[in-house]
């Protein structure tokens, strides 16, 4: 038995070394994180873009996205679309490298197109979120969603085999110090926190 | 030397495996909301105001310090009849000033254990005002570098060990390849 649950905890962290090593990545970078981080630059450009006199709001945007082929996007739905101040149509798009803007400017018939790029350590905190079911993603990104989510579970799955092997096996009894001081570091942050 | 990376794993698996298992708790929570319940227990009371509302910080330290609530202050309206927020996490308290009885209507909103959880896989950073957040930011460092270590002691007591090597080889390239490839194209777009 004690056998067959270390082989299947060994095995099942080959299976995620990577994803773990993004969620300790993304818990240092929160770590480091300040309440309010320097917005990331805007890189802006320019391409010609002339709306129909009869489109909708929604027309309009998703003939803007299919202009502009943002990459891990998808048309915005009608609830998202916003204006600024001069009346002019902006959809935002929040991916995993960034922030992409398109202002719709119709009387210069052009498109604005405003593009931010996360860093490294930015990228793999957003990574770490990705869940299947939580929102409409492109394919690639519903991969690693799935990947990261079995990984999700086998964290879970980690933390009981690692202590039933430990209660399992004859040896480092006074490890149990350890194990009381993570429940007390829990139990103890649960009530200051509460 | 297996001996030794074992007791770091050892050590660094027991010491975190509470909070672990919290972190994955809470994201198979995120990823599947239906299956838990979020609601907030929400009650309202009204008490004496200990101060008046020309100074809402003072005003909340006021509160705080005669309830022995603890918490971190947000949504600060000023006016005759101020507002603010005393939140900890899974514990808002929305307290508003009625200058005609010069009281405190105070609405708190309490989630249950799995939304608190939540929260707590949320909150890090340093930078907050309150010392049991920092404190807690300490923990979520010391878990991920725990986490760090975790992974770095299990890929070398797999390597010390003979019997695995094949299967395990097989296993870890295809997560390293999977990662490799998936974050190059997520990456480049």
């Amino acid at each position: 038995m004690r056998t067959l649950l270390l082989k299947l905890h060994l095995y099942a962290g080959l299976l995620t070394v990577s994803h773990l090593l993004v969620y300790a990545v993304a818990g240092l970078f929160a770590t480091l994180q300040t309440s309010r981080p320097e917005p990331a630059a805007f890189h802006t450009s320019y391409v010609p873009f002339a709306t129909a006199p009869s489109a909708t709001d929604e027309q309009v945007a998703a003939a803007a996205w299919r202009a502009v082929h943002l990459p891990l996007t998808f048309p915005l739905s009608k609830s998202e679309l916003q204006r600024d101040d001069q009346q002019n149509l902006v959809l935002e798009y929040y991916t995993v490298n960034g922030i992409d803007r398109l202002t719709v400017l119709e009387r210069e018939q052009r498109l604005r197109i405003d593009r931010t790029h996360s860093g490294m350590l930015q990228f793999l905190n957003d990574l770490h979120t990705a869940m299947p079911g939580d929102w409409k993603k492109p394919r690639i990104m519903a991969v690693w969603a799935y990947w990261n989510e079995f990984a999700a579970w086998c964290l879970g799955a980690f933390s009981i085999s690692g202590v039933v092997l430990w209660i399992m096996g004859r040896g480092f009894r006074w490890a149990a110090v350890f194990l009381i001081a993570g429940i007390g570091i829990f139990v103890a942050m649960r009530w200051l926190l509460r | 030397m297996y001996r030794n990376i074992r007791i770091i794993h050892l050590i660094a698996g027991l010491l975190t495996a509470p909070l672990m298992f919290m972190y994955a708790l809470s994201a198979i929570q995120m990823g599947h909301r239906s299956w838990f319940r979020l609601n907030a227990a929400v009650h309202e009371q009204q008490v004496a105001a200990p101060a008046d509302c020309r100074n809402p910080r003072a005003l909340a330290a006021a509160i705080m310090q005669s309830r022995h609530w603890r918490g971190e202050l947000s949504r600060i309206t000023p006016g005759t009849s101020c507002s603010f927020e005393i939140d900890t996490l899974g514990t808002t308290r929305a307290i508003r000033y009625d200058a005609s009885t010069r009281t405190l209507l105070v609405r708190t909103s309490q989630l249950p254990a799995i939304g608190l959880i939540n929260r707590m896989h949320h909150a890090a950073g340093l930078w907050h005002p309150s010392a049991a957040m920092r404190m807690w930011a300490v923990v979520v460092a010391l878990v991920s570098i725990a986490c760090a270590a975790l992974v770095t002691t299990g890929v070398w007591l797999w390597l010390l060990r003979r019997r695995e090597r094949r299967l395990g080889m097989l296993l870890i390239t295809a997560n390293l390849l999977f990662s490799t490839l998936v974050l190059s194209l997520l990456r480049t777009g």
